[in-house]
């Protein structure tokens, strides 16, 4: 410690450079942090996984929230455009946005529309949030400094110093707002006439309209009032509820002050549909959720909070999960980037993958000689590895495929038996194996009673997005090539596969075919001989498994006598379907190598994405080696107390035996038993150390809630929890 | 001054009041004006053209904006001051050595703080000392209070100067008709501005015995919900374009006065529903080019326009409409349940083997008794986070954790005004209530099929 050459007595203050290294620490560990994750390639991996979805995540935003925002952008834009005579009384225009009761994602959603107001409308925007806003004062200074202090910023970027002088906060009033407002518009109109109409409009952003006090934002709204003659203001609110909530909060003497336009956003259910068909229940991204875990997921937001952003975060939550620390899972990329990336795993990576539980059943149908040099031969482990990645990629494009033909075809039957939305079909069909469920049975029963135009209608839906899908994918020529051409170029290079975009192709003929005869189709019964025909004609169009299929349909023909023409090919179709999608949706567990793109670990990460905090609590006390991993605490059952247990748990356990009221002295007591069991029963409460550290470990329960004192018994406390 | 009075019509009187009241030049003003009446009725009009007539130099200020002192001083200051200069004033020893240091030679200078009500909340000494402003400066100085409220609710604690009091009757039928009236031309134009139409028909709106015609079909409707001229005005002007429309598409004659009138009667009365409501209305605007055909849009916005009514109509439709997650919608059942019933019947309740409750006549008198209040109509009761967590997973079938996610959407409900209470979830003090009413919570427990009058005390 350094001495000072001061006389006086005093607190001096000796900068030591505390503060700096602490920063400079905490700096430290974050680059620490980055460069320890830089060079895994797990880690690479992930981030460009992650960034890929975070570049598509916004696109939708953008593409959801254009429209929305256009019609409010607009009617802003009107209001100080072209109506001036109207607003003579003091009314304020606003635009109120229901918004629906996620909160988190709201945030997003503002960001967005002040951005686009700013491009637009007017530099002038403010966003008056609920937490900043205790007082009256609050929000008034707060707005004006941000529609002043914006502008300031622009002005120096531009170099106009003209309002040299900084702006205090507590200078920031009303009239402030309208001094400056006038010297900056009205001055420079009159010095360019032409430019008379430029003047700003400002825009006043709310964006939590029902956490404010609505006395506040009553007084604010007269203020703004009794401003709105000289100065062009818009306020926007974001409303969770309803419009009623409006009125609810406001009297007529401030609600006869709005002019109130209502816009509806999107409801959050369907927004996560969108999100969750667009971003993540497609074949480009290469990280899947396995059926539980995506049910886990899609619970959480519907049973509990319907935000979108939190069912986002968690999802990136599983990623990190997936990938840390993991180089396999490096593997979990686009399939460009597979060679090169199966060329640079090391041996021990190829031996962790040979572990994989999925490798097994593959192992078992090759012959003993690949099985050998499977171990033992490290190429040509890499060689089956590529190949069977490239399988299980294929696999993936023809499974989403068939998820969302399926989930077309039963949209319209009733009683939903394998859900409506594409994520309820995605969840059915990764657990089991849907074509075995009797609910699927049903559903391709129901099909078959469909009229002719019902299933025309559904078949077209299903090749629209069966077009899609190829687009999506490769700029493949649509159809103009013969089928035939098609399917023998595709056999050619993969000779191996069954799957992919060949099996795209092939389900997109048939689909074709059957669409032209279901049209074409003779709804009146007609003798099957003649049909016997039609179908040859039409089966040479297509190679394959059709021939079995015409077998079988003969063969149904034979039992039911009479078919209309219709009927019968709509019979046909349905059992092509049902071989269709056999194929197709095979459960992902079933596939080799399916751990790599699949994250399936959910009781791992629950715990993570929905916390119980009064549980972990509980185990904590009641179980601490739980958490500690000691010797010492390990009990023979939850209820069992030992000595070794720390204070708070034992006094944990013994408060739970007691009622609603709990004696101090007894717990005291029974607590001193437990910890010195030995000795004399009068000595041991006796002793001080007990005592204090009784003392100590009731007032950690105080403080965590448990207990509290109660007035009317002194030496009692009151039990919280139950 | 006959001026004045047809500017301002109806308020004769007060207007006379007023004049006395500031006498002539040269002699000093009353030291303070205390002036009252309900919202509308012409007392800030009536003072600006008094004092713009007489041309004495004079202040508004509007008392809600006046967060601090401060403020108010300082607004007072520069609009006296001539000169735009910054002025600085923290306290009213300040105040009054500023006015003291203005030099006029005696001129009047007149106050007026309007909406007075609030400043009652500030400092205790503010308003006596403003109502006798005079005393404490050397000026010609008066001080106008203009309020809603009667000066009896002015609960001043120590004694003050008692200013003169002006009342402002609120105006009756004659007179309303006789105001909106003076709005016809503005309402024409309006309407002109929102269709094109040829010039004859143009002369048979402007007639103002068409427009008179629509007034009294109006306030017929109208007078007896609402004496508010603002929002009078407001409605009439949104009305009187649907009641010219038929003479502006020629579907009927401009002096056929019953059609007219059994044309616009059903129009005003789903308009008397939006009262005070403002909702925008859709049809001012002219839809936004590059968009659809406007036909498709027209369409749209006036389907939109009706289920909002409706929306605002039924309870029912608004609660079905209103989006919650699952467990949500059953933790406000449960705070519902927990609000309406007393907790000595929550064992009953909700528990399987409650044991057999023995009926003694005097429970029974006594239920009959309040029979007719029924504690669903006597309003929420507290109740502890518990008491709330026990209800939800009494009613809840399938058997979840108490994760935090649950927790967090106790504070959602508080958020939404849905629940009142704290926000901060804490063991011991949380106390709720749940602040929605029946019809709403048996929409909603209607959308997750629950059988709410099955837990009721009421109903049982």
């Amino acid at each position: 410690m350094e001495s000072t050459v001061s006389v006086s007595k005093g607190v001096f203050l000796f900068p030591n450079g505390f503060q700096n290294s602490k920063t400079l620490s905490k700096k430290k560990t974050n680059l620490l942090f980055c460069k320890l994750f830089q060079e895994e390639c797990w880690y690479l991996t992930y981030r460009k996984n992650w960034e890929a979805i975070k570049t598509k995540l916004n696109e939708l935003n953008q593409r959801s929230y254009s429209v929305l925002l256009n019609d409010i952008v607009n009617y802003i834009k009107q209001f100080y455009g072209s109506e001036e005579a109207f607003m003579l009384e003091g009314i304020i225009p606003s635009a109120t946005l229901l918004t629906g009761v996620s909160q988190p994602d709201h945030v997003s959603q503002f960001d967005a529309l002040i951005n686009i107001i700013k491009d637009e409308i007017s530099p002038h925007v403010a966003i008056v949030n609920s937490q900043d806003s205790l007082s009256l004062k609050h929000i008034v200074e707060n707005m004006v400094w941000q529609l002043i202090g914006n502008d300031l910023k622009n002005d120096e970027e531009c170099d106009v110093l003209s309002t040299k002088h900084k702006l205090k906060k507590s200078q920031c009033t009303m009239k402030t707002l309208k001094t400056w407002y006038h010297s900056k518009y009205t001055n420079e109109s009159t010095n360019k006439k032409k430019k008379s109409i430029s003047t700003k409009t400002l825009v006043i952003v709310i964006p939590d309209f029902e956490s404010f006090n609505c006395h506040l934002l009553q007084d604010f709204v007269m203020i703004i009032s009794s401003y709105i003659s000289s100065l062009p203001i818009v306020l926007v609110f974001g409303v969770a509820t309803s419009v009623s909530a409006l009125h609810k909060s406001f009297p007529y003497e401030v609600s006869s002050k709005l002019l109130i336009k209502v816009f509806h956003s999107h409801s959050s259910a369907v927004y996560m549909n969108q999100v969750l068909e667009d971003i993540f229940l497609t074949h480009t991204v290469p990280f899947h959720l396995s059926g539980k875990a995506f049910e886990l997921l899609t619970d959480v937001f519907l049973f509990y909070d319907f935000s979108v952003k939190g069912l986002v975060q968690s999802i990136k939550y599983c990623m990190m999960d997936h990938f840390y620390g993991d180089n396999t899972k490096v593997l979990c990329c686009k399939r460009e980037d597979l060679e090169e990336a199966i060329l640079n795993l090391s041996p021990n990576d190829l031996e962790s993958i040979r572990q994989l539980k999925s490798f097994r059943p593959y192992l078992e149908k090759q012959d003993c000689r690949t099985k050998i040099s499977l171990f033992e031969d490290d190429q040509y482990f890499r060689d089956a590895l590529y190949k069977e990645l490239m399988k299980l990629h294929d696999y993936l494009y023809s499974f989403y495929l068939c998820v969302k033909l399926l989930s077309t075809l039963i949209k319209d039957i009733p009683n939903n038996l394998l859900g409506k939305t594409v994520r309820e079909v995605y969840t059915k069909c990764a657990t089991e194996c849907i074509t075995d469920t009797p609910s699927f049975k049903e559903c391709m029963q129901l099909l078959s009673f469909q009229s002719q135009i019902k299933i025309v209608d559904t078949i077209t839906g299903a090749l629209k997005l069966l077009n899609s899908h190829l687009q999506s994918v490769s700029p493949i020529k649509p159809l103009q090539a013969t089928p035939k051409k098609n399917n023998n170029n595709t056999d050619k290079v993969f000779a191996h596969r069954e799957l992919g975009e060949s099996f795209a192709k092939t389900v997109r003929v048939h689909l074709m075919t059957f669409l032209r005869q279901l049209e074409n189709a003779n709804t009146e019964a007609s003798i099957s001989t003649a049909m016997d025909t039609d179908t040859n004609d039409n089966v040479e169009n297509v190679p394959g498994s059709r021939y079995k299929l015409k077998e079988k349909l003969l063969k149904a023909t034979r039992v039911e006598k009479i078919q209309s023409e219709f009927e019968m090919i709509r019979c046909r179709f349905i059992s092509y379907l049902e071989e269709m999608f056999a194929k197709g949706l095979q459960p992902p567990h079933t596939q080799t190598f399916h751990e790599i793109m699949f994250f399936s670990d959910i009781s791992n990460v629950k715990k993570h994405i929905v916390g119980a905090p009064r549980g972990a609590l509980h185990t904590a006390l009641s179980d601490p080696a739980h958490y500690l991993q000691c010797s010492c605490c390990r009990l023979p059952s939850p209820e069992s107390v030992a000595g070794t247990l720390p204070d708070v748990c034992l006094a944990y356990k013994l408060h739970r035996e007691c009622g609603k009221h709990i004696n101090l002295y007894d717990w005291l007591q029974a607590f001193a038993a437990v910890v010195k069991p030995g000795e004399n029963d009068e000595q041991r409460h006796h002793d001080p150390i007990i005592q204090s550290r009784f003392t100590r470990a009731v007032a950690e329960l105080q403080f965590l809630g448990f207990i509290k004192s109660s007035k009317r018994k002194t030496d009692h406390v009151m039990r919280l929890t139950w | 001054m006959d001026e004045i009075y047809s500017k301002v019509v109806c308020r004769e009187n007060q207007l006379n009041d007023l004049f006395n009241l500031f006498g002539d030049d040269n002699e000093p003003l009353p030291c303070s004006i205390f002036i009252s009446g309900s919202m509308a009725t012409g007392k800030t009009l009536c003072l600006q053209t008094v004092l713009n007539y007489l041309s004495y130099k004079h202040v508004f200020v509007d008392c809600i904006e006046c967060y601090s002192s401060k403020i108010m001083f300082e607004n007072i200051l520069s609009a006296l001051n001539d000169e735009d200069e910054d002025v600085k004033c923290e306290n009213f020893m300040d105040f009054i050595n500023c006015l003291n240091r203005l030099q006029n030679n005696y001129e009047p200078i007149v106050i007026v703080f309007d909406r007075v009500e609030r400043l009652r909340n500030m400092d205790q000494n503010l308003l006596p000392v403003l109502l006798k402003l005079r005393e404490f400066c050397k000026l010609n100085i008066c001080t106008i209070l203009v309020t809603h409220l009667i000066f009896e609710n002015f609960n001043f604690k120590f004694g003050v100067r008692e200013p003169i009091k002006l009342y402002f009757p609120n105006y009756n039928k004659e007179e309303l008709f006789r105001i909106i009236f003076l709005y016809q031309k503005s309402f024409v134009q309006h309407l002109l501005n929102h269709f094109d139409i040829e010039d004859e028909t143009t002369e048979l709106i402007e007639k103002p015995e068409l427009f008179a015609n629509f007034l009294n079909a109006f306030l017929s409707v109208f007078y007896r919900p609402c004496r508010d001229l603002i929002e009078l005005k407001h409605m009439a002007r949104l009305n009187f374009i649907k009641y010219c429309e038929p003479i502006i598409k020629g579907e009927i004659q401009s002096n056929d006065l019953t059609k007219l009138w059994r044309h616009i009667s059903p129009i005003l009365k789903t308009s008397l529903e939006l009262l005070y409501l403002r909702i925008s209305d859709m049809r001012q605007f002219k839809p936004s080019p590059g968009k659809e055909n406007s036909e498709s849009l027209y369409a749209k916005e006036f389907c939109l326009e009706k289920t909002l009514k409706d929306e605002l109509s039924s309870t029912k439709t608004f609660a079905q409409s209103f989006e919650l997650p699952y467990f949500a919608k059953y933790l406000l059942i449960a705070a519902y349940l927990a609000s309406y019933n007393p907790p000595k019947e929550d064992k009953r309740l909700f528990m399987k083997n409650h044991g057999k409750q023995r009926k003694q006549m005097r429970q029974i008198k006594a239920k009959a008794k309040i029979n007719e209040k029924l504690s669903t109509q006597l309003g929420p009761k507290v109740f502890t986070l518990d008491r709330l967590l026990a209800i939800f997973y009494a009613i809840l079938e399938d058997k979840i954790g108490l994760t935090s996610n649950l927790l967090a959407q106790i504070a959602t409900l508080v958020e939404l005004k849905l629940i009142a209470g704290s926000k901060e979830i804490d063991l011991d003090t949380a106390k709720y209530k749940c602040i929605v009413g029946y019809d709403f919570i048996s929409a909603i427990a209607q959308t997750v099929g629950f059988n709410i009058r099955k837990y009721l005390y009421d109903f049982i």
